[in-house]
Formats: C-alpha cells, structure tokens, sequence
C-alpha cells in the first residue's frame, strides 16, 4: 500500500487526512506535517479549535519532550485516521486506507497563544503531526517531483 | 461506510465514495495551494485564506474570524482548505 505526500518549496511533507472519533459526527479534515521525530501522532491548537475537540474532557497524556520544554498533551481515543491511497502491485488502485489508532494526543492552545493581539498570531504557525505510530507502517520512503512516497 | 477486514494498528483499504470524492476536492485544492503560493503571498500575506474549487472564497487575518465567515455563508469549514499564508519565511523546528 502507498501513501502519496506533498512537498512544500522547504520540502516538508504534508498528507491529507480524514479524522474521525466519537466526538465528531462525521469525519473531518485535516492536514498533518510527516514528521519521525514525533512518536505519537499529535494535533495541534489551531486544529483542535478548528476541529471544536472538547478538550476539557479529556486525560492527560504521557508527557511529551519538545526541543526546548516538557509539554503535557491530552489524549483523544478511538481515533481513525483515513488517507487517500493506492494499493496493488503492477495496477496500482485508488483506495481509502484506514488506521484505527488507540489513542493519540492533542495540544491545546495556551492562554498566551490564544491572544489575538499577537502578529501573526502563533496559532497560525501550529502544525498537526502525523508520528511514528503511523509511519512504522511504512517501510520504504522515496521522493518523486513534489511528493513523497510511502510505501508499506 | 463499509469496512473490510482490519487489522489492528495497521492499514485497512476501505470502500467509502463520499470519503474519496472528499479527497479528491481536497487534493485539488491543496495542491492548487502548493503551486499558487507565489500570488498568495503576493495577494494575502499573513493571512488565513479558505479555498474552494481552487478559488480563495475566505480571507481574513484572524482564523476564528474566517471561521466565522465560513459559518455565516451557511457552509461548513470542511468544505474548504484552510491554510496560512506566512510572509516571513519561518522554519519549522519540532
């Protein structure tokens, strides 16, 4: 099975997703950044409020080592995750390939990256992350034009 | 939505034509974002932009804002894809 990632101008690559839990009527979209230096897929304070996740809620989560601090997510459970795929060999097939996932964290906005009056707000700058709990199922990893390829 | 066999923690190919049709529109729109970002940073810098069938519907520097706008049109933010468009060239450190 493959899974097809954009590239950015900084080559950063991103997929599209679908996410759904028992929160969520329906699932909903989102965009992660392929990041392996995250072990638990993640989303981030702009996506939890685009996404209206009711976070108080939920439990917190092991914490979490960023470069410069110790941040304490909290946990989303029961989540899937739906990407556009291909799968096959020789044909390679359009599919919708689903990762049901036990858990995963969120990071909710703080206080201070809340506020408005800040430029450009630091929400804007946060980006969900697709971890390691994901990507391990993807074994060989090569870059084509603009995309990266994932393939299990 | 239906499912076929799933293996747990692994992927699991599923047949969902809404879901795909989704991905369809939002691979367009995505990519269209991707390659017209040149003009977005010359149209809508430091803005949040909400596109729809690779046009820019929304702006606004705000993205509670232009959540809002999307809900006064009576449509649903995931109709859209909603991106920032950053003016300064920020790198990214996780």
């Amino acid at each position: 099975m493959r899974l097809i990632c954009s590239l950015n101008s900084s080559r950063h690559a991103f997929l599209m997703s679908y996410i759904y839990c028992s929160q969520f009527a329906e699932p909903k979209r989102i965009i992660f950044l392929v990041d392996t230096g995250c072990t638990t897929t993640t989303i981030a304070p702009n996506d939890v409020h685009r996404l209206e996740i009711n976070y108080d809620v939920l439990e917190e989560s092991t914490p979490s080592q960023t470069v410069d601090r110790v941040v304490i997510p909290r946990i989303l459970m029961d989540v899937d995750l739906f990407f556009a795929g291909r799968k096959g060999f020789l044909n390679m097939q359009r599919t919708i390939l689903k990762f049901h996932l036990a858990q995963i964290d969120v990071i909710y906005p703080s206080p201070r990256e809340d506020d408005e009056q800040e430029h450009p707000p630091p929400l804007a700058r946060s980006v969900s992350m697709l971890g390691m709990d994901v990507l391990k199922h993807f074994r060989k990893w090569h870059f084509k034009n603009h995309e990266l390829l994932l393939d299990s | 939505m239906s499912v076929s066999l799933e293996l747990k923690g692994k992927p699991t190919p599923i047949k969902d034509r809404k879901l795909l049709e989704g991905f369809r529109r939002f691979a367009r729109d995505y990519d269209w974002i991707l390659d017209n970002m040149d003009v977005l940073l010359r149209e809508y810098p430091d803005k949040h932009i909400a596109v729809a069938d690779e046009k820019v519907i929304f702006a606004n520097d705000n993205i509670k804002e232009l959540l809002e706008n999307i809900k006064e049109s009576g449509k649903d933010d995931d109709d859209f894809v909603i991106e920032y468009i950053n003016s300064r060239n920020i790198k990214l450190l996780l």
